[in-house]
């Protein structure tokens, strides 16, 4: 082993270690929201995606343990700024403001800050998806929440009844967030006793992108592609999570208040959410960009045809 | 072990100062929130008039020509026992069997939460939002940084009828529109005294009617009423210091 790699792993073990040191000080600042998104992913099946978060996050380190360990070790100076401001809105959303909310996304600016001191801005870089994972955990407020899906949750009941509506011997209509089915033998209301029914699992969705777009280093354009198409089929997984809901109300008669219909529909949701971010992520845009090609691999093709020719 | 690790790293300024501001930030920072919280924290003022005696005939367009009843809510719904709802039903003209209704609470407990919107509540209640926009308000009678404030306007369709929904809060003798908005100016440190209110005023009409048809009688109820509730029944902004 020569002297440069050696330093390159004492400088790599040396981060390691300051930012355990200060993820450990971070985790006792915030002590307490911690163990409040930790409750409510553990009382809320709305919010249990917070629970995996963290084995996506040791995912995503591993399959991007490459890149880490390549990446240079420059810590700066601008991650005290980053520390600071995390606390400085940690206090003010608890007072004056607040903020509950705020208060638990001011995590992410000392996270940033710990890992720019620790690590530097390369290993910051790559840390982003990481980051956006611990953004999707932190649960919004409820009436937060609830203000903010009005408007999907209206076309996502409304746009089910409509499909309802169209199958043989059902009829469906929407009475404010409720929709209620009729067929020859059997009536009710779809998701029966369920907050925001017609907008649910929307983080957990999001949660599931982000990994699968992340698991590999991809190129700009497809993060992009992946990006624009990310609302589209977070909600049309909504969409679809409701209908099959309603679906099994209407023909499986199981009883209205049963568990089965909400689980029954979420993991079928989730299986076509995770299929559409892989079709986006693996599909070949040839007609956009050029992506995943390794360029060694297409020039030795090339000589070969020609060397054939 | 030492060869393994650069200790002058470990010891760097950079570091150290991270160190030294989370550490104290983790033991320091929360009891000095609640000693500043504790220090500045408002306190309650109570309402110079009870909304239980709201006086009806200080609405000139609603005082001649129309039925009022007032309608009752358990407090703990409402969220506090200072509120008027009163339905109006017209009974001459063209407001004949109209409906319309105001709706008032006050709130005073810095710890109160603030309400829900109609837009939120009222879909749990049967509606489908149609229309959620900003309105602007123009009440001459009103201090003049207040004579044209923004309030929120809400289309509900209930199915057997639909409603026009103007509301707009006051907090600490500001007019907010937003939830947000209203925590936001709660927590702005200043007044010694809180308090916030939500004005409500809603016009119900036929499902495939017109709203703009009854928009300006939502509006003119709306508009009748904020002046009175600020000038008589309202804490004056002196107070408040």
């Amino acid at each position: 082993m020569n002297n440069q790699t050696q330093s390159f792993e004492k400088a790599g073990k040396t981060a390691i270690i300051k930012f355990v040191i200060l993820l450990a000080l971070s985790l006792w600042l915030f002590w307490s929201q911690i163990t409040s998104i930790v409750s409510a992913s553990l009382n809320s099946s709305e919010q249990t995606h917070a629970l995996a978060v963290p084995v996506a996050i040791l995912a995503l380190f591993y399959c991007r343990r490459k890149a880490f360990s390549q990446s240079r070790v420059n810590s700066s100076g601008w991650g005290i700024l980053l520390l600071i401001a995390g606390i400085i809105l940690y206090a003010a959303a608890t007072w004056p403001f607040n903020y509950g909310y705020v208060r638990d996304l001011a995590l992410l600016p000392v996270l940033a800050g710990i890992i720019l001191i620790a690590c530097g801005g390369q290993v910051l870089k790559l840390s982003v998806p990481m980051l956006l994972l611990v953004i999707l955990a932190i649960p919004v407020g409820s009436r937060l929440y609830a203000s903010l899906v009005i408007r999907p949750e209206t076309i996502t009941i409304s746009a089910t009844a409509k499909l309802l509506d169209l199958l043989p011997g059902v009829r469906a209509w929407v009475k404010g967030t409720d929709l209620y089915f009729s067929t020859a033998d059997s009536s009710g209301i779809v998701a029966l006793a369920e907050t925001n029914r017609g907008s649910r699992l929307l983080l957990t969705f999001a949660v599931i992108g982000v990994f699968i777009t992340f698991s590999r280093i991809r190129s700009l354009w497809r993060i992009i592609a992946v990006a624009i198409a990310a609302s589209p089929i977070v909600f049309f997984g909504n969409f679809l999570r409701f209908l099959s809901w309603a679906l099994i109300d209407i023909y499986a008669k199981v009883n209205t208040l049963s568990d089965l219909p909400r689980n029954l529909s979420a993991i079928f949701a989730i299986l076509v959410v995770y299929g559409l971010f892989v079709l986006v992520c693996e599909f070949s845009f040839k007609f956009l960009v050029e992506d995943n090609k390794p360029l060694l691999v297409t020039k030795t093709a090339e000589n070969i045809k020609t060397n054939v020719r | 072990m030492y060869d393994k690790v650069d200790i002058k790293s470990l010891i760097s300024v950079r570091f150290l100062t991270a160190v030294a501001i989370l550490a104290l930030a983790s033991v320091w920072l929360q009891p000095a929130i609640q000693r500043l919280a504790m220090a500045y924290e408002k306190k309650p003022i109570a309402i110079c008039r009870s909304l239980l005696s709201f006086d009806v005939s200080t609405l000139p367009s609603f005082s001649d020509g129309w039925e009022y009843k007032w309608l009752a809510a358990p407090a703990e719904d409402v969220g506090t026992r200072e509120y008027a709802h009163i339905a109006f039903l017209g009974k001459t003209g063209s407001t004949r069997h109209t409906r319309a209704e105001l709706f008032i609470t006050y709130y005073s407990d810095p710890r109160d939460k603030v309400p829900h919107t109609p837009e939120v509540c009222a879909r749990q209640a049967g509606a489908i939002v149609k229309k959620l926009s900003t309105i602007t308000l123009d009440i001459p009678q009103l201090k003049p940084e207040y004579q044209r404030i923004d309030a929120r306007l809400v289309f509900l369709d209930y199915q057997k009828f639909s409603t026009v929904v103007i509301y707009v809060f006051c907090v600490e003798g500001q007019f907010k529109y937003s939830r947000g908005q209203v925590r936001w100016a709660m927590a702005m440190p200043g007044n010694h005294y809180v308090y916030f209110s939500k004005i409500e005023a809603a016009v119900s009409y036929p499902t495939d009617g017109d709203p703009e048809q009854v928009l300006p009688l939502c509006k003119r109820l709306i508009c009748e009423a904020i002046p009175v509730l600020v000038a008589e029944y309202f804490p004056q902004k002196q107070l408040l210091k």
